[in-house]
């Protein structure tokens, strides 16, 4: 018997420290639902322990993260080579197996690659996070005021347009249907930032010209860089194609 | 130190709930989660501190949300904690004024496939408002809170530690101590609703 507390602030305890055994916690919720002012204490009892709680997690999170950083262990966790070549083969070994198992497990279900592309298409938005002093240029004036046809003809004049030009226009050539224009930009950005090691705006590029691929009715390669997009935690667009969606891709024929 | 332990999802679960290995967990978290998490952010107007901290965030409010049981399994741990940090982290773009037109449009257009999972993420704000709050309890009622209910130790593992005759008197030293904090929480009724809100996500 708990000498400082009181018999029914003893049984609270109890009951909330999980003390009972089955017949007195019987008891005790019989009591427990005909008694609000007990329930608003059990709830008071439950909100102190989520305090204490988050406490403890920060406190041990925090430890973690500075025993970490003092050990220089900045929490990236780098990939050796061969995880690498081990991971991408396995990741490539899937999208094979899913573009097998997809082709051959399904047919056609009547969904059209319009619909499946409107479901999904979103307009590019400038992001204005390249600083208060930018002015925007061109190309991207005439994006905003949402003049499409005149962005393609300024990158089409341009002799070195730059990778935030190339998406521009790229999804300017999707809003003006000119969807093979825009899977050529798309690709030209890819691999001009392969080729100078540079990652702007790589993923929004994978993610149109997955979505020029579907207009362009080549469905395979499309649900295939889906589902690389989809694989990849990393990706901004990772969560906007669903297995269900990439499954309707590969039955489109 | 990294973690050598791997974890399946229902190790990792178990381990967060009981407060078995689980130091061994979140060093686990770090080394599995924290790059392909960060990217995120980095590829989004963060910097790596900016990461850092989400991550913090990410970490603390999926283990708070396993012991409420509030974690349902529906997708993968990494899944939700993708799901967590890209939530805390245009949060904290809107807080500090940076959300722009992309984000929010992205946030509007989001399919159905991802759970909005914002309403289970506590602000850093608010949770900084309730370390303070616990903080001001008392190192002793700390401690012994702590123990038994974050480390789950039993009485007389408490007992060893702390510097008390007996059992019982540790027992009383809890209930009082977790009345004082009780009653700290009921006099501040932004934290009781920070907390109430946080239960009941």
């Amino acid at each position: 018997m708990d000498s400082a507390t009181t018999e029914p602030e003893n049984e609270i305890m109890r009951y909330f420290d999980n003390e009972m055994n089955s017949t007195e916690r019987a008891a005790f919720e019989a009591e427990l639902a005909a008694s609000p002012a007990l329930q608003e204490e059990l709830k008071d009892l439950e909100t102190a322990r989520k305090a204490i709680l988050l406490h403890g997690i920060h406190e041990q999170v925090t430890a973690i993260r500075k025993e970490r950083t003092a050990a220089g262990q900045t929490p990236v966790r780098k990939m050796n080579n061969y995880s690498r070549i081990i991971k991408y083969s396995i990741a490539a070994a899937a999208c094979v197996m899913l573009a097998y198992f997809g082709i051959n497990r399904f047919t056609g279900t009547g969904t059209s690659a319009d619909k499946l592309y409107a479901a999904e298409y979103v307009r590019f938005e400038p992001s204005g996070s390249r600083g208060t002093g930018d002015v925007p240029g061109p190309i991207e004036k005439a994006y905003l005021e949402k003049n499409y046809t005149e962005v393609t003809q300024l990158y089409s004049s341009s002799s070195t347009p730059m990778p935030r030009d190339m998406i521009l226009a790229g999804v300017a050539y999707l809003e003006t249907s000119n969807s093979a224009a825009a899977e050529t930009t798309f690709r030209l950005l890819l691999s001009k930032n392969q080729s100078t090691n540079s990652s702007a705006y790589n993923d929004d590029a994978s993610y149109y010209l997955a979505l020029a691929e579907l207009k362009n009715k080549e469905y395979s390669s499309a649900a295939d860089l889906m589902d690389k997009i989809a694989a990849d935690d990393g990706n901004v667009y990772h969560t906007k194609f669903d297995k269900e969606y990439i499954k309707k891709v590969r039955q489109l024929k | 130190m990294a973690a050598d332990r791997k974890f399946s999802d229902e190790e990792l679960l178990y381990s967060l709930r009981t407060g078995k290995e689980r130091d061994t967990a979140i060093r686990f978290m770090y080394d599995h989660f924290f790059g392909s998490l960060s990217r995120y952010v980095i590829n989004n107007q963060g910097n790596m501190e900016d990461a850092e901290d989400v991550f913090q965030d990410v970490v603390l409010n999926f283990i708070s949300l396993v012991h409420e049981n509030k974690f349902r399994g529906e997708s993968s741990i990494k899944t939700f904690l993708f799901s967590l940090n890209r939530f805390g982290w245009l949060n904290e773009l809107k807080r500090k004024g940076r959300a722009n037109v992309r984000e929010v449009n992205f946030e509007k257009a989001k399919d159905m496939q991802e759970k909005d999972v914002s309403n289970l993420m506590m602000e850093r704000e608010s949770t900084n408002q309730v370390l303070k709050l616990v903080e001001t309890l008392g190192e002793s009622c700390r401690k012994i809170l702590l123990m038994f209910y974050y480390e789950n130790l039993p009485m007389k593992d408490i007992l060893t530690q702390l510097d008390y005759e007996n059992e019982q008197v540790v027992r009383n030293k809890k209930y009082k101590c977790l009345k004082q904090l009780e009653k700290m929480i009921a006099d501040n009724p932004q934290i009781k609703n920070i907390l109430k809100t946080a239960l009941n996500g």
